[in-house]
């Protein structure tokens, strides 16, 4: 992990160097191109500037990368509003990703239906598609006290254009029954992985996927076949997707009781709810964010940042670089598409004092990302212990990251400062 | 030409109201959809199939199969604990939920290798280490959901009637306008 952070912020510095160094064709010339690779002129490589890339939950260092929970989006480096496909999130729930050949691959559509149904992939891509931009979300994506950069925080999520068949589709080839209220849907990995979404939902915009970002999903993000729920927790999102059944009540499988019910913390009576759905309101600046560096003192910088709301689109991101005082109206980059991230962006004059940058989302229906201390008096818990396993709202956490910025212009989490 | 307009949107939509159908995708077979219907309705049971497991018979499966990971009496070793507070016998409201587990999950590396007996009586075995079951019981498909979690009463109910697309989240963070 270590060898990581380093890693990475010598990439921050050397990123931000890159300016300089551009104009020295010299150099870029005597060295030799790692383009002769035949791998990286059929399937196009990066440059060997560009080294982003995922690293590994920091509680999760002692596991196996990659089998794990967490492989983390670097969204310090993040641009524009897609994730790369190498680079998306993925939490594997301890299993390796399943080695799927598509010919032999098959879904099986059963329960309260007229018709159980098989489909072969080859089947599921004559049916009408549709293409739409998401981003996913793990529910224990937070902000945290001890974690450095916004990768280590909050890379559980990302964002990339969905292709395939809508599961409405597929519920009416089967005749689903009317009275049936859930589906239940399961993976094909090892642990077989089920969830259960309310049939409302299922109906509404959820899709079966087999597309990212204009080619096949990832085996790490569900090869060849993933459930897509927009804007829930992407724990419904199951991965390898074998089998959905329509059935009349929620089947409470291993994950939906063990992690992923969110109990209010407030007082020990209440009691926890069955299920979350969506993700709340949530923002955050991805530069310059902790471990980065403000390169040359005081001037003008550019603030950007991600914004997203399983509530829809995203209506305004504010800024604030006086650790909460005033609030500024972010700009919005580019498109604005529901339940998707939102690229905002902020130009900002740093005067070289010391100081904290934050902003907040504000969502189509007004919700408002909440600060650390709202967030801890909701629950009834003391903002001092936020986020923590004990203290129950530790999922679902959305409240606003800070980051503070030394007068040399380190950056750093200052989280359980403001 | 109206007419023909006419005539051609009452047609599909009387179409629409029917279920538009593909003809794609085939019949499942009964027995392929039996091979894979391995999630428990937790009200009925209905998908459990024929089996039976003793408390007796569960402990000697448990020490060739689970004891390695998960310790001694279940206290947790190199794979989670599986007795006392915060696992399955304080926690899961339903007794399917533990069969469902062991059944699709386990052993790890050798998912689905056990017999519908022997997830029986694993589930015996670690329902009576929780003190739920007594040691002479025997579970079986027809007394497994008879089982009465101690956390059964536990959980809210989901709160499905309340959901609808679009609506505001249900367990809705108070932000700064409020």
């Amino acid at each position: 992990m270590k060898n990581l952070l380093d890693r990475r912020r010598f990439l921050t510095h050397g990123t931000a160097m890159m300016g300089i160094t551009l104009g020295s064709i010299k150099a870029a010339g005597a060295q030799t191109s790692n383009e002769s690779s035949n791998d990286v002129l059929a399937y196009g490589g990066r440059s060997r500037f560009v080294t982003s890339q995922r690293i590994a939950d920091i509680d999760e260092t002692h596991r196996a990368f990659g089998r794990h929970e967490g492989m983390l989006t670097p969204l310090q480096d993040s641009m524009g509003i897609i994730t790369p496909n190498s680079l998306h999130f993925a939490t594997m729930q301890g299993y390796y990703p399943p080695d799927i050949n598509p010919d032999d691959h098959k879904l099986i559509i059963h329960g309260m239906v007229d018709r159980s149904l098989v489909f072969t992939m080859d089947d599921l891509l004559r049916l009408p598609s549709v293409s739409r931009i998401h981003y996913l979300e793990c529910q224990a994506n937070r902000p945290e006290v001890m974690e450095p950069t916004v990768q280590g925080s909050h890379g559980k999520t990302s964002c990339a254009e969905w292709t395939g068949v809508l599961m409405s589709t597929l519920l009416q080839e089967a005749g689903y029954d009317a009275n049936a209220k859930w589906v239940i849907y399961e993976g094909a990995e090892p642990g077989k992985m089920v969830k259960s979404l309310p049939m409302k939902k299922a109906l509404d915009d959820v899709m079966i996927a087999y597309g990212q970002n204009g080619e096949p999903i990832r085996p790490q993000n569900g090869y060849p076949l993933r459930v897509l729920v927009p804007g829930f927790e992407a724990l419904y999102s199951i991965k390898w997707l074998r089998r959905i059944k329509v059935v009349d009540r929620p089947y409470m499988g291993y994950q939906e009781i063990r992690q992923y019910t969110v109990r209010p913390g407030r007082q020990s009576d209440e009691r926890t709810p069955f299920y979350n759905y969506e993700n709340g309101p949530k923002s955050v600046i991805t530069s310059p964010s902790g471990e980065q560096q403000l390169m040359s003192g005081p001037g003008y910088y550019r603030i950007t940042g991600l914004a997203w709301s399983g509530g829809g689109a995203v209506k305004k991101v504010e800024v604030s670089t006086d650790a909460g005082k005033i609030w500024r109206q972010a700009d919005i980059e580019g498109p604005q598409h529901k339940m998707a991230h939102t690229r905002f962006n902020s130009i900002w004059k740093w005067n070289g004092e010391p100081t904290h940058i934050m902003a907040r989302c504000i969502d189509e229906q007004n919700q408002v990302q909440p600060s650390r201390h709202q967030f801890a008096r909701y629950w009834g818990v003391d903002p001092d212990k936020l986020p923590t396993r004990e203290q129950r709202g530790s999922g679902h956490h959305n409240s606003i990251q800070p980051w503070g910025i030394r007068e040399n212009g380190s950056v750093y989490n200052s989280y359980a400062i403001i | 030409m109206k007419y023909y307009l006419f005539s051609l949107i009452l047609i599909s939509s009387l179409v629409q109201a029917q279920g538009v159908t593909y003809n794609l995708g085939r019949t499942a077979l009964d027995s392929e959809i039996q091979q894979w219907d391995i999630a428990i309705n937790p009200g009925d049971g209905k998908e459990l199939p024929q089996g039976r497991g003793s408390v007796v018979d569960g402990e000697k499966l448990y020490a060739t199969k689970c004891l390695a990971c998960h310790g001694v009496d279940g206290v947790g070793a190199s794979a989670p604990r599986l007795v006392g507070r915060n696992t399955m016998g304080s926690n899961w409201p339903f007794a399917s939920s533990v069969w469902s587990y062991i059944n699709r999950a386990m052993p790890l590396y050798l998912e689905g290798s056990l017999s519908s007996d022997e997830v029986y009586a694993l589930t015996a075995f670690l329902l009576h280490k929780n003190g739920i079951i007594p040691e002479s019981a025997e579970l079986t498909q027809a007394n497994l959901l008879d089982v009465e979690m101690p956390n059964k009463n536990g959980y809210v109910p989901p709160p499905i009637d309340q959901w609808e697309p679009g609506m505001q989240r249900l367990f809705k963070i108070i932000g700064p306008e409020y």
